[in-house]
């Protein structure tokens, strides 16, 4: 074992140990047996690489690569010879799907509007009305930004939750973790009340707190408001946040399918970031129903990039590099004490595998 | 939560005069301010409010020379602490000054004691004050008192050097007391203060809202047994000892008065019994009567009320309506084999009855006529995607008479507990309950409501009331 993974085994660890901060969940939703996270999928992530999938240079996406490289995915995850069959599995004509994307750091990092307009063309090949496919982000400037109506069929709906329905007042995780005064996080009305699948497209993102963000990021801090209340200074505490939100129903049993984005990324200074520098272009997307395992995969992702640009570590918890003032232009500094250790914490929620030997992976290569 | 100061305050006026008006105190204009970093420690913006001014003592207050868009808000700020102001607006400010004036005046009623958490015994110093400004801000309730008052949670004297700094001290306070005992929390915003006013059975909620701009979604929760809440909010949840509500938008100020559920009870029957659909009966004797005697969108209903009484056995709930008739309406060829839809179109006595107090908007309409016809229904409102409607069968049963001598007739139900969700019936179990009625015929249609929802609509869950099983 290289050090720097003993390092970061070891951290993984002492952040897992530290107690939780006192959650009271507050839902009237029942869990769907044998639904949602982690799925029928447990453990098993598909990858897909196509090196033509993206244009570095222009960062066009090439929209029949996409198309195909979804087609693999999601065929390589269930079995089946037709995706249509595959895409059954999940979504029928009585559904209303929420696309769950991640566009706050739109335009320049987000889950691209054609991967989320090729996974509604599937939805809808398979019955579900253009007009209960609803992809959905909580702020409005960011989906205005994002201009995912540039590219989705005609009739798919794009709201934000800021502006559509709001949160869910009686669906809620209270907890105070620096004596803020608002102690709750609600879910998005969406959520409870229109959705009876969602369909998580993170984008591959280094993030400031949670190390990296990949399925459990986007569903949980996506899908409640007031969150951002958990960092404060430079502690944070996506730990324990992260996953106790995505365990919460019926925002659990509802997830029933993660994508995720990996065509282009963002290796530091995430999840916000608008520096190019800090862009890359993995040319990948994942496929999975489990959210701890695809995040798992995710954190070999962002380290491989941010080693070869001889970045430190996500796991890296230094006093000496946190300054928060420098985060955004050098790699090498931490705005938060990080803890990529929320996914295995996640997994400790049952959410899914984080054991890397317990992974089932495969890779395609188009 | 006990009486301490009651003022009878004029509502706020215009100043136009140029001198200064003797015996009043200037008082600073009411705004937000954004300063990061330097409101605390969840970064809230700054508030400057005069509340803590008027808690120890300030009573006439002269808002002088405001900036344009502070004139409605210094007017609410000062009727909602019961103090006697005078205000010189922004001349731009003149028509918003007008409309919370009258406001004001459509709300205004004599004061109730103010209701609180925290008693502050005020020295007159600066750090005194600023403490008090702070509780304020957090919505920590307070009162000024003279010496620690046991009926309070805690009492606190700010002089020593914990109380330095006002915001940290402020913070413990809020420990002392813990959140669940808080008389009032508010969510989903950070610019709204609230006051507490109450007799001990009714409360009035001031929401004050410093930003500027309208707040939507603010979520309140209030202590107490407060089973009305006024003007109807949604998504209200009613738990231990709590009610909780959304008030949709929230502009400037508004008032928002509790009042407790209405209450009846159900005498306990060792045996079931068969239906008569007569008052008389020796099972219906002596049982005592509520009314059915509000508009539904609220005032008293002119004439003689419906009554209903309740029984209930281990395994039935039993209900007796005595419906007053002038003529009835009847829908053509009834039959009473099954469940007759829309029977609400004709005349009727309905119950809604919910066993959830933590999902109010899950309950059961049950409903009859005086032919025997007969309809129950699963609702829910907060999920209707999962409620069965019509095609949910209670198994209750029905008998109807009708008394054209006298003019009455008479419904009766039996409904069993298991269809209500009431695992075990016993003496102190209760359910959430609206008793209504439909009658006349159009254009003389006519409902009644023994709680009135306070909409075009029965379907009003925040206004049930309570029955009890004794």
């Amino acid at each position: 074992m290289e050090r720097r993974s003993f390092l970061a085994a070891a951290m993984a660890q002492a952040a897992v140990a530290v107690p939780a901060p006192k959650y009271r969940i507050v839902s009237s939703y029942q869990p769907q047996p044998a639904a949602g996270m982690p799925g029928p999928y447990r453990g098993r992530v598909v990858t897909v690489h196509a090196a033509s999938s993206i244009d570095e240079a222009t960062e066009r996406v090439d929209v029949p690569t996409v198309a195909e490289m979804i087609r693999r995915g999601i065929t390589s995850l269930t079995g089946d010879r037709d995706s249509r069959d595959s895409w059954a599995r999940f979504f029928n004509s009585t559904d209303v799907v929420g696309i769950k994307v991640n566009c706050s750091g739109a335009p320049g990092a987000m889950s691209m509007p054609d991967v989320v307009a090729e996974i509604a063309r599937n939805l809808i090949a398979v019955g579900v009305k253009a007009a209960n496919v609803i992809i959905h982000e909580r702020n409005e400037d960011q989906m205005v930004a994002a201009n995912y109506q540039s590219a989705i069929p005609t009739g798919v709906q794009v709201h934000s939750a800021a502006k559509h329905t709001g949160y869910d007042p009686k669906t809620y995780v209270d907890c105070s973790f620096f004596g803020e005064d608002d102690t709750r996080s609600n879910m998005v009305r969406m959520v409870t009340e229109e959705f009876t699948k969602i369909i998580n497209v993170p984008n591959m993102k280094d993030h400031s707190a949670s190390g990296v963000t990949g399925c459990l990021k986007n569903i949980a801090y996506g899908e409640f408001h007031n969150v951002a209340r958990s960092h404060q200074s430079s502690k944070t505490n996506t730990l324990s946040f992260i996953g106790t939100l995505a365990n919460v129903e019926p925002l659990r049993s509802r997830t029933v399918l993660h994508i995720m984005d990996g065509l282009r990324g963002v290796w530091h200074a995430g999840p916000f970031s608008r520096d190019k520098r800090f862009r890359f272009y993995p040319k990948q997307m994942k496929f999975g129903t489990d959210p701890v395992a695809m995040d798992r995969l995710l954190i070999d992702v962002i380290e491989a990039k941010r080693k070869a640009e001889g970045a430190i570590s996500v796991w890296d918890r230094s006093p000496e590099r946190l300054n928060a003032r420098q985060f955004q232009t050098d790699p090498n500094t931490n705005q938060f004490v990080r803890e990529p250790g929320h996914i295995e914490y996640a997994s400790g929620l049952g959410l899914g595998v984080y054991d890397i030997k317990q992974i089932n992976h495969t890779e395609i290569r188009l | 939560m006990i009486p301490i100061l009651l003022f009878i305050a004029a509502l706020p006026r215009i100043h136009d005069g140029k001198p200064e008006p003797a015996g009043y105190v200037k008082v600073p204009p009411p705004v937000v301010r954004i300063r990061a970093n330097q409101a605390g420690p969840t970064g809230i913006p700054w508030i400057d409010a005069n509340g803590w001014r008027f808690e120890r003592g300030l009573r006439k207050a002269f808002y002088a020379t405001l900036p344009r868009g502070a004139a409605a808000l210094a007017a609410a700020e000062a009727y909602a602490y019961g103090v006697d102001a005078l205000i010189q607006p922004d001349e731009a400010d003149r028509p918003s000054l007008a409309k919370m004036l009258e406001y004001l005046e459509s709300i205004d009623q004599p004061a109730m004691p103010l209701m609180a958490n925290i008693g502050v015994i005020d020295d007159g110093s600066a750090i005194a004050g600023e403490v008090m400004n702070m509780l304020g801000r957090r919505n920590l309730l307070y009162r000024v008192v003279s010496k620690p008052d046991p009926k309070l949670t805690v009492t606190v004297s700010p002089t020593g050097a914990e109380a330095r700094n006002p915001s940290t001290f402020a913070a413990r306070i809020r420990e002392k007391v813990t959140d669940d005992k808080r008389l009032v929390r508010l969510f989903n915003a950070s610019t709204v203060v609230a006051r507490l006013t109450g007799d001990g059975t009714r409360a009035r909620l001031h929401l004050i809202n410093y930003s500027g701009r309208p707040i939507t979604d603010l979520r309140v929760r209030v202590l107490g047994g407060y089973g009305r809440v006024q003007p109807f909010p949604k998504d209200v949840v009613t738990e231990a000892g709590a009610v909780e509500f959304t008030v949709p938008e929230l502009a400037t100020y508004m008032v928002v008065d509790l009042e407790p559920a209405r209450r009846a009870v159900s005498l306990h029957s060792k045996s079931d019994f068969d239906l008569t659909a007569d008052p008389a009966a020796a099972q219906w004797r002596n049982v005592p009567a509520v009314h059915i005697d509000r508009k539904f969108m609220n005032g008293v209903l002119p004439g003689q009320p419906t009554e209903v009484r309740s029984r209930w056995t281990a395994g039935n709930l039993y209900l007796l309506f005595s419906c007053p008739f002038d003529e009835l309406h009847l829908k053509p060829e009834p039959q009473t084999e099954s469940d007759t839809n829309k029977l609400w179109d004709w005349d009727v006595a309905e119950v809604f009855l919910g066993s959830e107090f933590d999902h109010i908007g899950h309950y059961r309409e049950f409903e009859v006529s005086p032919r025997g016809e007969w309809v129950d229904l699963d609702i829910d409102r907060d999920h209707p995607g999962n409620e069965q409607g019509i095609g949910w069968n209670s198994g209750f049963v029905v008998k109807a008479r009708v008394d054209q001598a006298r003019k009455i007739w008479y419904g009766e139900m039996r409904i069993p507990f298991a269809s209500l969700g009431v695992k075990s019936a016993r003496a102190g179990v209760e359910l959430r309950t609206g008793f209504y009625r439909c009658a006349g015929t159009p254009p003389n249609r006519w409902f009644a409501a023994w709680s009135a929802t306070g909409q075009r609509s029965f379907h009003g869950p925040h206004a049930f009331g309570r029955l009890r099983l004794e």
